[in-house]
């Protein structure tokens, strides 16, 4: 399954996500040499293609990772590498392809991590960050693991707590790398469905972080 | 799988998302604590402990003091002997020796946790060994004439600036910080050898503790330094946990949390730096605590912590047991704390080396 798919939510006029002119590389190898590209709204989009032909380098891109060679990345009308990091954090999540957590956290944990951009020293765990995290545990279908620790997972479960812990970051886009290379195809299909269900609701999914 | 976003009722008992914490919200402002009571009991735990050790080694030496002798000595009613001991010896002793420990353990926890790499301590990286040879030059008197306390500071600085800039910043995993920092150390190693041997016997002699790690070379100007160093790293490195935590995961999904993640390395890094080598210019290269201290606090915390607080209270413990030890073992000889805890640190190194892995998050 060699695809990945970029997905945004909520109705807005114009693409809140955008490439122009976009130049990527890895040291002096080109990797992706001209694309432009618009990420419309409430809809989901698949970027299909072979290994190596630099779906994951545009998401690293696309979410800032890594610097473009030329070219700029539009969010929200603004260049992204101008914008605050938390200001990003809280409109554009990313979960890449291989991941690997602290032994031990559990899913619970894991997931509180997407509210970090939302959280400070003096909102540590808002009433927002509670329903945030019990909607992805439900989303993702792991309210039964909750507590349990990630390592005693499958590798199917473990994926479906890292999707939720990028729901529970609330942000109008979600850039998933790979998201159901690890799983059988039945929870393939829920993945999709998922995904698909998230970008209907876009426009339903608020977040509204007390500063 | 539940289409309906909104509905969170999956027909079961509610879950506790916050079960091991205290929460407290403010009904008036949007300002909320989560308390972890696991790290508030390990830390209360290891304060108890440091208690004991500490009050151990007050008591404890070639004059040993009942404790009820030195409790009524620290409330100035003991005898002029006992007074002497304790406020003289053992008490600015202890003092230093728990601040190293504890601001090594400390910087040691931080590097470690920036490179994601538990061999990433100062002491295995050549920063306690490029403070000592800067050290070093100033006993036996390389031309400089600065203490040799200072000499230690600058030296952890030029050690940590070259290894940055050889590595080309730290990387997001730290190797090649690593190697540099390694190549670095056995440098510095090899020149403190070179200026030990062709020096005076008496300056060489001058230059031993330096060269080990003991609390008998310290000065009182390099502890009031490190006094500050400690609080102002402390309070610092506890700000910047909110950053660090996010730093458990892999890179990409730090950046993707909103974490500037080669800002919060430089920073956690100048702090590292900063505590290794005021711990240095006290207690000479006890770089084993940098190693030992943070593993302790992290096998009894939460996972997924970063036990900042425990490793300084752990590596605070380590070094006024070793240092108890090295006094007590061949008494009335003094062995310096910096061989006993290389002698109870090594073993575990190999352990680390042979059986862990060094991702710290293994």
């Amino acid at each position: 399954m060699n695809q990945f798919m970029t997905m945004s939510k909520i109705n807005s006029p114009r693409a809140p996500l955008a490439a122009q002119s976009l130049m990527m590389s890895h040291g002096p190898h080109t990797i992706i040499p001209h694309l432009d590209i618009e990420l419309r709204t409430g809809e989901v989009t698949a970027i299909v293609g072979p290994n190596g032909c630099g779906k994951s380098t545009l998401l690293n891109g696309l979410a800032r990772i890594h610097k473009p060679r030329q070219g700029t990345i539009v969010l929200d009308g603004a260049d992204i590498h101008t914008l605050p990091a938390r200001d990003v954090a809280r409109k554009l999540a990313l979960l890449p392809q291989d991941n690997s957590a602290p032994e031990g956290l559990t899913v619970t944990d894991l997931i509180r991590f997407g509210r970090h951009p939302h959280q400070s020293w003096l909102s540590q765990w808002s009433e927002d960050d509670e329903r945030a995290v019990r909607k992805a545990l439900t989303a993702a279908d792991v309210g039964d693991l909750a507590n349990r620790p990630l390592d005693t997972l499958s590798g199917g479960q473990r994926q479906r707590a890292w999707i939720a812990m990028s729901i529970a970051q609330e942000t109008q886009l979600l850039l998933l790398d790979e998201p159901t290379s690890a799983l059988d195809l039945g929870h393939q299909i829920e993945v999709f469905e998922l995904i698909r269900t998230l970008a209907s609701q876009g426009n339903t999914t608020k977040s509204s972080p007390p500063m | 799988m539940n289409s309906s976003l909104d509905s969170t009722d999956t027909g079961q008992t509610p879950l506790h998302l916050t079960s091991g914490h205290w929460l407290w919200r403010s009904t008036t402002r949007p300002w909320s604590l989560l308390i972890n009571k696991r790290s508030i009991v390990v830390n209360a735990t290891l304060t108890l402990i440091l208690l004991a050790c500490a009050l151990s080694s007050l008591a404890l030496g070639t004059l040993s003091i009942t404790i009820p002798d030195v409790i009524l000595a620290l409330q100035g009613k003991g005898t002029t002997m006992h007074t002497f001991v304790l406020e003289e010896l053992r008490g600015p002793r202890l003092l230093a020796g728990a601040l190293a420990g504890a601001s090594f353990a400390l910087a040691g926890c931080l590097m470690q946790t920036l490179a994601r790499n538990r061999l990433a301590t100062p002491g295995i990286i050549g920063i306690d060994n490029a403070a000592t040879a800067f050290a070093v030059a100033s006993v036996v008197g390389v031309g400089i004439s600065a203490a040799p306390h200072t000499m230690a500071l600058v030296g952890a600085a030029v050690a940590t600036a070259l290894a940055f800039g050889l590595a080309g910043a730290t990387g997001t995993r730290g190797y090649r910080f690593i190697i540099a920092g390694l190549a670095i150390g056995a440098v510095s190693g090899a020149i403190t050898q070179v200026m030990l041997s062709s020096v005076a016997l008496d300056d060489a002699n001058a230059a031993y503790p330096w060269t080990v790690g003991s609390l008998n070379a310290r000065a009182p100007a390099a502890v009031n330094a490190l006094i500050i160093g400690l609080i102002v790293g402390y309070t610092l490195s506890l700000f910047l946990n909110r950053a660090l935590i996010t730093l458990q995961l892999p890179e990409p999904v730090t950046a993707s949390l909103g974490t500037r993640s080669g800002r919060v390395r430089v920073a956690g890094l100048i702090l590292s730096v900063l505590l290794t080598g005021l711990a240095v210019s006290v207690a000479g290269p006890v770089g084993l605590i940098a190693l030992l201290g943070p593993e302790l606090a992290r096998t009894i915390s939460r996972p997924g912590s970063i036990p900042l607080t425990a490793s300084a209270l752990s590596g605070a413990i380590l070094m006024v047991l070793s240092d108890l030890a090295g006094r007590l073992v061949f008494s009335p000889l003094e062995i310096p704390v910096g061989i006993i805890a290389a002698l109870a640190g090594s073993p575990y190194l190999l352990w680390i080396l042979l059986h862990k892995s060094p991702d710290i998050n293994r």
